[in-house]
């Protein structure tokens, strides 16, 4: 039996590491225990196979990348960047810059501030007629504000806010105040203030009930992203993707699903997994069939309340997208992005013998020739290495020989909601 | 310590002729990215490590006293990417292993039928190994890749992760007990 001290002068004699006195405890411990030469050989052969993995390279141009990203601006070169640093502010200096905007903020609220109060008065002076009957004295205009709500937007737009013209709404069409109305405080309560910007939010990704996909709001968003973008990112959310898996293998109908054999044991043992389903053979209208007939059946399950889906996320095949799938299938994503449209033909050239043989292979016809393919593959866990699937090898032949025009790569993983 | 032509390129580098770090670059690039593979696992990831680690190396040139050897600091930069980088990502080992934590496995891919046997059992001990090597914590595989693989003393590997000698020891210590075990139950 080992002693923790017999392992720890192993696993040193392992690393090489020992020292004089450690060698001759280590001679003994080797010359009297059978465990331990036993233990020393093992651990010597997992070191050795360690050193023996097969050994990667790096693309030949890599370092060429490195000085091509060096040298474009963003970094800039060591010895620049001392000058830089030799050459920091002074602290009164930062100190000064740091009052400077302090100042600039409070100038900054101290008008807005104004603005919001004398504002509705001004505006109203301007809009709603001075009711004789009320006797009060009419309010006069501070020097430093325009006399109506169209002035102080011109007025203020060129000198603190030095946006482009898009960026600010002409304030020309003054808030039309109806009389009797409560006011124009109601209507717009900081003129030549809150109208000067327009905020452009982001576009977000359509997040849509699955059970609403056939209703015209939600196709319409739906088939925008189908049909504006490259290919499509699309995550379904269900109560349970092993249940699920069968509405959504069945909305597939007329196409050819190629189940990889973990998919399929994952789904025969019930084992939780989120999976992928990737189709290339697809255009926007028949990707779009596909969700309403899952929708339809979804609608119809409601009834018996064994509804499955969630929510639909509809996004454009990004980068990361891409990554994902080179990771799924096991090639290069820039492999995957072939033009969509094929060069132009030049009757006069011959043909060339791969385009005879590519014509040949696809006269004899492969079982697949013709079908629409899906690949259905785990996408957590995800396959480490996916080219051993039969399934993966069928479907990157296939893809690699015909992609009908029009056709719309589609990602859709399909995931648990919890 | 600092080897002279790295000295030089160094040198060359900070008086600004980019191409000298380019230099430095093809001279280590293949021997970090082994490095930082057998830590990262995804060859992608790792080029993005490695890429990411030569591009902070040139940025921090200027800080670099040359009391160390060049490759000594560059993979201090690389190996701390590294780990953290799976650190981040050890949410992700459900991607590897099923519900139950069980290991993703191969289909019987047929064509490995058609390999001598000796090739199979190769490959087969490979897949095990680093199977087991996924499996150990991202300091306990940085030890034994920097022993193994790199064959470093463990000075330098102290001066690498940044660690006692002491420490250096007793994380090879358990990482190598713990490869053994994992390799044992593998095979079983």
């Amino acid at each position: 039996m080992l002693t923790d001290r017999d392992y720890r002068l192993l696993t040193t004699a392992v690393d090489g590491e020992l020292s004089p006195a450690e060698q001759q405890s280590f001679d003994v411990l080797l010359a009297n225990s059978v465990d331990a030469r036993d233990c020393y050989g093992r651990l010597q052969a997992d070191a050795m196979s360690l050193r023996n993995l097969p050994k990667a390279q790096l693309p030949q141009h890599f370092g060429t990348e490195i000085v091509r990203k060096l040298s474009s601006r963003e970094f800039a070169k060591p010895s620049q960047r001392n000058d830089r640093l030799a050459r920091r502010l002074p602290i009164w200096a930062n100190a000064a810059a740091a009052l400077a905007v302090l100042f600039a903020v409070s100038l900054g609220t101290y008008l807005v501030m104004t603005l919001s109060d004398k504002g509705p008065a001004v505006a109203k002076k301007n809009v709603v007629p001075e009711s004789p009957a009320t006797g009060s004295p009419p309010i006069p205009n501070p020097p430093s504000i325009a006399s109506n709500g169209n002035d102080v937007a011109k007025k203020t737009e060129p000198e603190s806010l030095p946006l482009p013209r898009d960026a600010v709404v002409e304030a020309s069409n003054p808030p039309i105040v109806e009389p009797g109305s409560k006011g124009v405080l109601a209507a717009n309560p900081r003129p030549g203030v809150d109208r000067l910007f327009v905020v452009e939010l982001p576009k977000l990704a359509p997040i849509l009930a699955v059970r609403d996909i056939d209703q015209n709001g939600s196709k319409q968003q739906l088939l925008e992203v189908l049909k504006k973008n490259e290919g499509v990112h699309l995550d379904l959310f269900c109560k349970d993707t092993n249940r699920a898996f069968d509405r959504l293998q069945a909305a597939f109908r007329g196409q050819k699903l190629l189940i990889d054999a973990v998919a399929s044991e994952r789904l025969q043992r019930k084992l939780k997994t989120h999976y992928v389903f990737y189709t290339e053979a697809l255009n926007a209208d028949e990707i779009l069939g596909v969700l309403q007939t899952l929708a339809a059946e979804e609608r119809r399950s409601e009834v018996k309340k064994e509804n499955q889906f969630d929510k639909l996320v509809a996004n454009p095949m990004s980068p990361n997208s891409l990554k994902t799938l080179s990771m799924l299938l096991g090639i290069d994503p820039k492999s995957l992005n072939r033009p969509k449209s094929a060069a132009p033909i030049d009757p006069t050239k011959p043909l060339s013998d791969s385009t005879a043989d590519s014509l040949t292979k696809s006269l004899k016809g492969s079982s697949t020739r013709g079908e629409r393919l899906v690949l259905v593959l785990p996408y957590n866990p995800i396959r480490p290495n996916p080219l051993a699937s039969k399934e993966v090898r069928q479907f990157l032949d296939h893809a690699s020989v015909e992609r009908r025009p029009g056709t719309v790569p589609m990602l859709l993983v399909l995931r648990s909601s919890d | 310590m600092l080897a002279n032509d790295d000295r030089k390129l160094i040198s060359q580098c900070l008086g600004g002729r980019t191409a000298a770090f380019g230099e430095l670059v093809r001279r280590y690039q293949d021997r970090l990215f082994n490095t930082v593979l057998r830590l990262v696992d995804n060859p992608d990831d790792a080029q993005d490590v490695v890429q990411d680690a030569f591009l902070s190396a040139y940025l921090s040139l200027d800080t670099f006293k040359g009391d160390a050897q060049f490759f000594t600091w560059l993979y201090r930069i690389a190996m701390n990417a590294a780990i953290s980088q799976k650190r981040k990502r050890r949410v992700m080992v459900g991607i590897e292993t099923g519900a139950n934590g069980e290991m993703m496995h191969e289909p019987i891919d047929e064509s490995v039928f058609s390999q001598p046997g000796e090739a199979i059992e190769k490959q087969e001990d490979e897949r095990q190994l680093q199977e087991a090597l996924r499996k150990l914590s991202p300091d306990h595989r940085a030890v034994l890749v920097l022993k193994d693989i790199e064959g470093q003393k463990y000075e330098v590997i102290a001066e690498i992760m940044e660690i006692p000698i002491g420490t250096v020891r007793s994380r090879l210590h358990r990482a190598r007990l713990e490869l053994r075990d994992l390799i044992e139950k593998n095979g079983k």
